[in-house]
């Protein structure tokens, strides 16, 4: 209700303001001309790219903070955004944007290095056969701290590709077009579905490993599952948007608060606030100092740090969306 | 019914177990007992299926616990840690349907036997004296609860073989002897088998059918509880010179009295 509430809204809202009712009307294919235009080819491929993002980030959020049960957990925890970002950076600075993939390059690449950094994380942390989870999250910490050095090795040498690059790593959702929502929804209701196949292990998880695992979980398969589906996840978000931070820490936490422990609920309902609060951003994120346009990621934390200190401040109880 | 023939596990180059053979049929109490670091704990982990052997083979009701998928194997083993239940938020019911993970496909639906899992789920709230705090999270409640909540999730596995690791620390004497009691009660009338490490001797001798004393990873000495609890032998491995006494009002559990110099 929330999301079909904030959908509405943030399509009427805009440099050319709609009233919602004309939004409704275009959606049933009744509108007229100039708002059909506005609606359906501009706002509609954002929003629902917003949608999705936010969507694939906090469910993966939710999927990391399960498996690693560590507070600090996030869909970045594991370098992914820094290998993306590392391959962004990579292209835009040899000016590759269009050489290898066409439009999709930027994607394409940022996805690959983001999915092969995690592939370098696991392979550092695994020992005979296991991941612990404090090694997984510090060989995280080793791989991010190692690209980042790269990343801004490449952001003193880029001249005039500056701006590019460091606008990408603050994210964005401007100009996607249709084709990205496209691609991606696919992708993300699988993963999505593969995640909530996992809400009855991640619960045992919480006991430890060990109990889980003599509760009949098994325990490196289903860490290995939610791991790979959570960074699949992460990697296409990042590859379409850039690096939108504090979703992924932030709304798997909230739901907590609001429904406890579940992850049966959790995952479900980190899918719809990932949502809400990705739309919301963005809307803001091009609203608020129009007619430029402020990076997504930087509302996203502007808003979500306050807010998430004032409910952990107001602690866990009685608080209700 | 569990079979161990020749296990050895090592560390690095360091050997933690070495050559160990012991069976316990259905419906015993082994305890294990011995000082710490002699290999008690990794001992259950063999046998519990928790780590590999290096080498060695553990039998549970006749099958290598390696043939075993996880699944199966937790709907006939179940192990109560040391470690207690973290604070995770659940509330105790919550925690004890824990316990039919194994029974149930991935909606969550118990597989073989649909009204089962409700009624062994309350029986195991009723046995247990938990009914007044099922709805309680387990942050809420006291520390001899949570261990009754721990067990409680044990049970509802509905196992055939059990095991626990020190179920008595860090509870008072009066909540030790309840803990154990309850586990007996539930050992005699399911016929459990039941491997159980214990630190406090007293207890082991009299709730333990054999005690396998154990020291540098080998087994010290296997039999009944007054084979085992005597003076010269828990001298010779504890490195410290008890009394033992026959139990007052109980024929077959000596009992041990420190007597430091």
């Amino acid at each position: 209700m929330l999301l079909l509430f904030s959908f509405t809204l943030s399509l009427s809202i805009g440099s050319s303001m709609i009233p919602i009712t004309e939004v409704w009307s275009v959606l049933l294919g009744k509108g007229d001309e100039v708002s059909t235009a506005i609606v359906i080819n501009v706002r509609l491929p954002r929003i629902i790219l917003a949608i999705l993002v936010g969507s694939a980030l906090a469910v993966a959020g939710a999927g990391f903070q399960g498996v690693l049960r560590n507070p600090l957990a996030d869909p970045y925890i594991l370098g992914v955004s820094s290998g993306a970002s590392f391959g962004a950076a990579f292209v835009i600075l040899f000016g590759l944007q269009s050489a290898l993939f066409g439009m999709y390059s930027i994607p394409i690449v940022a996805f690959l290095t983001g999915v092969l950094t995690l592939l370098l994380v696991i392979k550092i942390a695994m020992t005979s056969g296991q991941m612990k989870k404090e090694t997984l999250i510090l060989s995280g910490v080793v791989v991010q701290a190692f690209l980042g050095s790269f990343i801004s090795l490449m952001v003193s040498m880029s001249g005039k590709a500056i701006n590019e690059i460091v606008f990408w790593m603050m994210g964005s959702l401007t100009m996607r077009g249709w084709e990205y929502p496209k691609i991606m929804a696919p992708y993300l209701f699988i993963g999505i579905v593969i995640l909530l196949s996992q809400g009855r292990a991640l619960n045992l998880f919480t006991l430890g490993e060990r109990q889980a695992l003599h509760l009949g979980v098994n325990v490196e398969r289903t860490k290995m599952v939610v791991l790979v589906t959570s960074t699949l996840l992460t990697a296409s978000a990042v590859s379409v948007s850039g690096v939108i931070g504090f979703v992924g820490l932030v709304v798997p936490h909230l739901i907590r608060m609001v429904v406890g422990p579940d992850y049966r609920l959790i995952i479900p309902l980190s899918v719809f606030g990932g949502s809400i609060y990705v739309l919301w951003a963005d809307t803001i994120a091009r609203m608020a100092l129009m007619p430029k346009e402020i990076p997504l990621g930087v509302v996203t934390s502007l808003l979500g740090a306050p807010f998430f200190a004032y409910l952990l401040k107001k602690g866990k109880k009685g608080v209700k969306l | 019914m569990i079979v161990a023939k020749e296990l050895c596990k090592r560390y690095g180059s360091r050997d933690i177990l070495m050559n160990i053979n012991l069976s316990v049929q259905r419906g015993e109490v082994l305890g294990v007992i011995g000082p710490n670091g002699c290999g008690k704990s990794t001992l259950m982990k063999l046998l519990s299926g928790a780590e590999k052997p290096t080498k060695g083979t553990v039998e549970i009701n006749g099958k290598f616990i390696k043939s075993y998928k996880q699944r199966e194997l937790a709907q006939t083993l179940a192990v109560l840690p040391q470690e207690a239940i973290p604070e995770i938020g659940f509330t105790v019911r919550e925690i004890i349907e824990m316990g039919r993970y194994p029974f149930q496909n991935w909606l969550g639906e118990e597989t073989k036997n649909t009204f089962q899992e409700e009624s062994i789920v309350d029986q195991t709230i009723e046995i247990l004296a938990l009914k007044h705090i099922v709805n309680q999270t387990i942050e809420n409640i006291s520390g001899g609860e949570r261990q009754r909540v721990a067990l409680g999730k044990v049970m509802a596995q509905d196992p055939t073989v059990l095991m626990l690791d020190e179920p008595t620390t860090y509870l008072d004497i009066g909540h030790q002897l309840q803990m154990m009691e309850a586990v007996k009660r539930w050992q005699q009338d399911k016929e459990l088998t039941v491997v159980v490490i214990l630190h406090d001797l007293n207890i082991a001798s009299m709730y333990c059918d054999r005690l396998v004393l154990m020291q540098d990873g080998k087994i010290q000495t296997i039999g009944e509880p007054a084979e085992v609890i005597k003076e010269e032998t828990i001298a010779s491995v504890y490195d410290t010179e008890p009394i033992v006494i026959d139990h007052p009002r109980r024929t077959v559990s000596p009992q041990i009295i420190l007597d430091p110099q």
